[in-house]
């Protein structure tokens, strides 16, 4: 894997900037050297956007996105069709990441962005109105406020829709037109506004909140499904782990590391009980909660947070136990018992002095 | 002198044209291919015109120990094609490697598998993952493709693989079996350039850099020569995409055959139109959506990704990557196969799925009429023929009473055909299961006209009937099918004399019941535990084997047993069998004693959990009670007093309780009064509608009592009616109206009164 090696944030008082300047000296050198052919509207060509996500090592570019090489591929060059990205998964699972870095690249801004919700009304995906212009002066485009599909279609950006299932349908089929025949129309100007070339829509949605609003399929037509899952290989999970829960304890002004084994457990524990197999091939109840690695992150990071304060430093692993048991109560009153059911009959049959005291630890679960 | 070594990935097209291309160039005096040495003097037989795919398959018995082998050809095999070459250009032809007898091939049953995959599937290939990095593809495949799979030219197409197979060898270093065959290969190669001024070898790639600088040699190979009492053979069989794919993640080659041959026959481009109208034509049949516009889009995305990937022509991962993304309208619950090395996982989307079954293609072989019989056929012959039964044309009808030791020989044999699929071998009646009583069984035997096509076919898996039956057998246990169906098989095999099945099946069986859902587990549990328990005549009792698979199941079963919950969850056939099949396996002592432990402690935990589903609880209950052993400590005993225990059950649930309880522990229960005393007053609780509620389940658990002792339980409840017990209690058992027409007065009872209390003609108190 190539060296992470993020410059330092050009405005280091923003909590989280986007990643367009977070990375914008990667981008402007990325820009500088790429010489392959463009897909209209677009910054940078598929290969150099390739690169800004996954990484090159050679050219001191970070990986950004740990995933299928593929999998990025195949939403680039949908993007560069006139089919619109989906990109569906479990919480956690980077999706918004993803969206966020294609727009950086593609664009050269994340921000034009519509987060999904259940109030969301077509003004704040297309445009509404100044309504003090809008009386003085009658429907102009001076009175008009655009919303970010607005903005994007005339200036032939990406704009990305986050958690668009958790919208009504109805907001949803405001896209369909534009989509299929990328023009909108502005009736109080008697006007269309027609897409700029480089003008496309990333959705992101979750597959917890499958139900929540169906889409229609309509627009499913219009859109190229890619489904993320969470980190395959074991070893790649735990150093994102690792290094993002070092991130924000840095962030957070505490200096002690949980221990590496606690690590270790804490993302076995998650991937059994994502996938409902241990490692040991037996069979356990997979949790409906969201073990995401963003989660695990989340939870390596309390545990260091908390045993800075708390235990001077020490990371036990009863401490661990109270973690998943705070995990597992969130979402669902089953996932503690199976959390348990997990405890008392898997972790026994794993190997380890930690694992022992692990099993040992279970009873802090509470009944 | 000129030597040209050709190092190939087996089952490549690209490599194939090269290998062709090559031989007509230079017309050499020697072909010399990877393969065992010891079938050159038949190569005739394998000149012959078959269809492919056809395989050499290699048997060979020494003592205990059998081994089996294939070494498969398509169309497009780089060895097919250059024995053909070699043919028309009039050179020496021979297989030059160790024959597939020798040590150096023990545990290999692919002569032409993938190097790479040659692993633990998890060990650690860090040079692949690099290329992989550097071509950003997903997985070996897919850089073999992008390297090799295109239009090169020959020069530079050398050069590759000269870098490459270089690479893939110090990553992976020769083992000692790899030396002996290359030394030997080697003495072959030296020993044609002394006789001839040109020559050519084709050899899997990683042998490449060990065979091209040998020298020429007078002296011919060292013969190699089996033991004494070795039983082997080669002869050639038809084959199937279908198998040559199904390797996939083990001892596997080129995925895909059936895209790859029509790479070969068409060229690139034309085999994406040629797939993708496949692939429609087999989507539109199981009914999956597949507009036009999706298909443009496919193809547009596929050569998009053709271009960004830097590949000249569309390829296969471009082609299922544009199908993938253009297709797929929702989440998929499992990732994209053609990014893993490994069978098609359980819930991959059935959409995927048939795609790479187009991919794979259903190409079978067919042998040339003049190829000589494959052994099986001799052996179907020769036993039916032991035992005085010609096979011909008309029905002979078979009986057998396998009561008798030489009856269940026949049996087996009959059974083992069976499962080698020989046609015109009926078992026309005969016992469902090894411990049945009845065990006399009847077949019809007749030679039809596809006997003998089933037994070629057949012959694939061995050379006798045992050794091909057993790795049918294998395959069928390993097949992602239901478990009830595979516990079947697994019986049926006993019949077939093949108890013993082998370590990996077994494993993978195990691993099968590790994972079984709610409503396999009961039943599979009871079936293989009456195996355990009664078949003394074809050895399951106590036999180890299906011991292990007890204690999965039993692993599996209690897990499930936990995991229940809901009081209210409702009765349901699935919990009983459950409870039944933990408590019998606990009973009869099909598991360890740490296990039946676990068994007991789980059963006293859900009795008093309230959470408990309530059928369960009771039956949880019932087996407790079963179960008593009166060495068990008393604190680990539940209470003794039956109407609190019942008591402590919600009363709306009280038919789903004593269900659960009666079908456990009936007879130990027998006819209690203070339990049925303890149940009317339950009763008396409940509300007209929780009594309507709970009224099929309070039949369906009094049907477990044999009429004496509803009899007696009538009695009893007459007595506590105050009514006077009839001289004949079985009076009380006949109502003067149907169950049916009793519930429905019921309901209509109450009906009436909710209206009564609507009208106010009844205060609310009077709820039924
Ligand atoms: N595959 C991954 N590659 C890189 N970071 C990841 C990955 N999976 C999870 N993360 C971490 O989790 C965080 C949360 O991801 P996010 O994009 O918010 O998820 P989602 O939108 O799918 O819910 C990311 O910012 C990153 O720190
Ligand atoms: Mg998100």
């Amino acid at each position: 894997m190539p060296k992470s090696k993020s410059r330092p944030s050009p405005s280091p008082d923003l909590q989280r900037p986007p990643a367009e300047v977070l990375y914008a000296d990667e981008l402007a050198r990325l820009a500088q050297d790429d010489t392959a052919a463009k897909p209209p509207g677009w910054r940078l060509s598929l290969p150099a956007v390739r690169a800004f996500i996954l990484g090159d090592g050679d050219r001191d570019i970070s990986k950004k996105f740990v995933g299928a090489p593929s999998l990025v591929e195949r939403a680039m060059v949908t993007l560069a069709t006139n089919r619109g990205l989906m990109l569906v998964g479990e919480p956690g699972t980077a999706k918004s990441l993803l969206s966020e870095l294609l727009a950086a690249a593609i664009s050269g801004r994340s921000t034009l962005t519509i987060q999904g919700g259940a109030s969301l009304i077509e003004d704040h995906i297309k445009y509404s109105w100044n309504y003090a212009l809008l009386v003085a002066e009658g429907p102009t485009e001076k009175a008009l406020v655009p919303a970010p599909l607005y903005t994007a279609m005339k200036e032939g950006a990406i704009v990305r829709f986050e958690e668009i299932t958790r919208c009504p349908l109805e907001v949803q089929d405001a896209l369909l037109s534009v989509l299929s025949d990328r023009q909108l129309a502005v009736a109080e100007l008697e006007q269309m506004l027609f897409a700029k070339e480089g003008f496309n829509l990333i959705a992101t949605a979750n597959t917890r909140d499958r139900g929540v609003h169906e889409m229609s399929a309509a627009l499913k037509r219009r859109l190229n499904f890619e489904t993320i899952f969470p980190i395959n290989d074991f070893q790649v999970e735990l150093n994102l782990v690792k290094r993002e829960a070092t991130r924000l304890l840095e962030r957070s002004g505490v200096h002690t590391r949980p221990p590496d084994e606690i690590l270790e457990i804490l993302v076995t524990t998650f991937r059994d009980l994502r996938t409902g197999v241990t490692t040991q091939g037996h069979a356990t109840e997979r949790l409906s909660s969201v073990l995401s690695t963003a989660e695990a992150v989340s939870v390596a990071h309390l545990l260091g947070v908390r045993s800075h304060y708390l235990t001077e430093g020490k990371v036990s692993a009863a401490d661990l136990v109270e973690c998943l048991a705070g995990v597992a109560a969130k979402d669902d009153a089953e996932d503690l018992k199976r959390l348990r059911a997990y405890l008392e009959r898997r972790v026994p049959k794993k190997k380890g002095a930690h694992w022992t005291a692990l099993y040992e630890a279970r009873h802090r679960l509470g009944t | 002198m000129t030597l040209v070594v050709l190092g190939v990935r087996h089952h490549s097209p690209a490599c194939a044209g090269w290998v062709e291309r090559t031989i007509d160039r230079l017309r050499p005096g020697a072909v010399l291919v990877e393969g065992p040495a010891d079938f050159t003097p038949r190569l005739p037989e394998l000149l012959l015109d078959h269809q492919p795919p056809v395989a050499l398959y290699s048997h060979h018995r020494q003592g205990p120990h059998t081994h089996g082998s294939w070494t498969p050809f398509c169309g497009y095999s780089p060895e097919w094609r250059a024995l053909r070459a070699g043919q028309q250009t009039g050179a020496e032809l021979a297989f030059i490697d160790l024959p597939a007898w020798h040590e150096a091939f023990a545990d290999v049953e692919n002569r032409y598998r993938d190097r790479v995959y040659d692993h633990a599937p998890r060990a650690p290939m860090p040079w692949a993952e690099r290329l992989c990095e550097a071509f950003s593809a997903d997985g070996y495949d897919a850089v073999w493709d992008h390297v090799f799979e295109q239009a090169l030219d020959d020069e530079v197409r050398a050069e590759r693989h000269q870098i490459y197979f270089r690479l893939l060898r110090e990553a992976n270093p020769a083992e000692a079996r790899d030396e002996r065959r290359e030394a030997y290969m080697r003495a072959h190669v030296a020993h044609a350039l002394a006789r001839h001024d040109t020559v050519v070898v084709v050899c899997g790639g990683f042998h490449q850099p060990a065979l091209e600088d040998a020298t020429p040699s007078d002296t011919p190979p060292a013969d190699i020569v089996p033991e004494e009492d070795a039983e082997l053979g080669t002869y050639l069989v038809p084959y199937t995409f279908h198998r040559l794919d199904s390797f996939t993640g083990y001892q596997s080659g080129m995925p895909s055959p059936g895209y790859y041959q029509m790479v070969w026959d068409h060229g690139p481009e034309r085999a994406v139109d040629e797939a993708l109208a496949r692939i429609v034509v087999r989507l539109r049949d199981k009914n999956q959506t597949c507009s036009t516009a999706d298909l443009i889009a496919a193809r547009t995305l596929a050569g998009g990704l053709a271009r960004l990937r830097g590949h000249e022509a569309v390829q296969r991962v471009d082609l299922l990557d544009g199908l993938a993304a253009s297709l797929v309208k929702g989440a998929l619950d499992m990732p994209l196969p053609w990014t893993r090395r490994a069978p098609i996982a359980a819930h991959t989307d059935p959409l995927l799925v048939e795609i790479l079954r187009v991919l794979s293609g259903d190409d079978r072989g067919r042998l040339h009429p003049d190829t000589p019989r494959p052994p099986l056929l001799h052996d179907v012959h020769a036993a039916l023929r032991s035992w005085g039964v010609a096979f011909s044309a008309d029905t002979v009808p078979v009986s057998l009473d396998l009561h008798q030791a030489a009856h269940r020989q026949q049996s087996a044999v009959l059974h083992r055909l069976r499962l080698l699929d020989i046609h015109g071998v009926v078992r026309a009646a005969g016992p469902a299961t090894v411990h049945d009583v009845e065990l006399q069984e009847h077949w019809n035997v007749r030679w039809t006209l596809e006997t003998e096509a089933s037994a070629i076919e057949a012959g694939a898996y061995g050379a006798t009937i045992e050794d091909a039956a057993r790795r049918r057998l294998s395959e069928m246990l390993e097949a992602d099918a239901p478990l009830d169906a595979l516990v079947e098989v697994l019986l049926m095999s006993r019949f077939a004399g093949l108890a013993d099945i082998d370590a990996r099946a077994l494993a993978v069986l195990a691993q099968r019941m590790q994972h079984a859902k709610l409503d396999e587990v009961g039943p599979a549990l009871s079936r293989l535990l009456a195996v355990h328990r009664h078949d003394a005549r074809f050895g399951g009792q106590g036999d180890p084997q299906v011991a292990a698979l007890l204690e999965a199941l039993t692993d599996r079963a209690l897990w499930h047993a936990d995991m229940l919950s809901g009081a209210t969850a409702g009765l349901t056939q699935s919990h009983l069998d459950l409870a039944l099949g933990l408590r019998d396996v606990v009973r009869h002592g099909g598991v360890a004693d740490a296990t039946g432990a676990a068994v007991r402690a789980t059963f006293r935990r859900r009795a008093l959990d309230a959470d408990c589903p309530c059928g369960l609880r009771g039956a949880a209950w019932g087996a407790h009670i079963s179960l008593v052993d009166d060495d068990e400590d008393a604190p680990s005993r539940l209470p003794g007093d039956r109407r609190a225990m019942l008591q402590a059950a919600p009363p709306s649930q009280l038919g789903d309780f004593l269900a659960g309880l009666f079908c456990l522990a009936r007879v130990e229960i027998g006819v209690d009064p203070s339990l049925v005393g303890a149940v009317h007053e339950v009763l008396c609780q409940l509300s007209q509608a929780e009594f309507l509620a709970t009224l099929p389940a309070l039949r369906h658990s009094f049907a477990y009592f044999p009429p004496r002792e509803r009899e007696a339980l009538a009695a009893v409840v007459a007595a506590l009616l105050g009514a006077e017990a009839p001289p004949d209690a079985r009076d009380l058992l006949r109502p003067a109206a149907s169950a049916d027409e009793l519930v429905e007065a019921r309901a209509l009872d109450r009906a009436v009164a909710v209206q009564g209390i609507d009208y106010g003609w009844w205060p609310e108190e009077s709820t039924p």
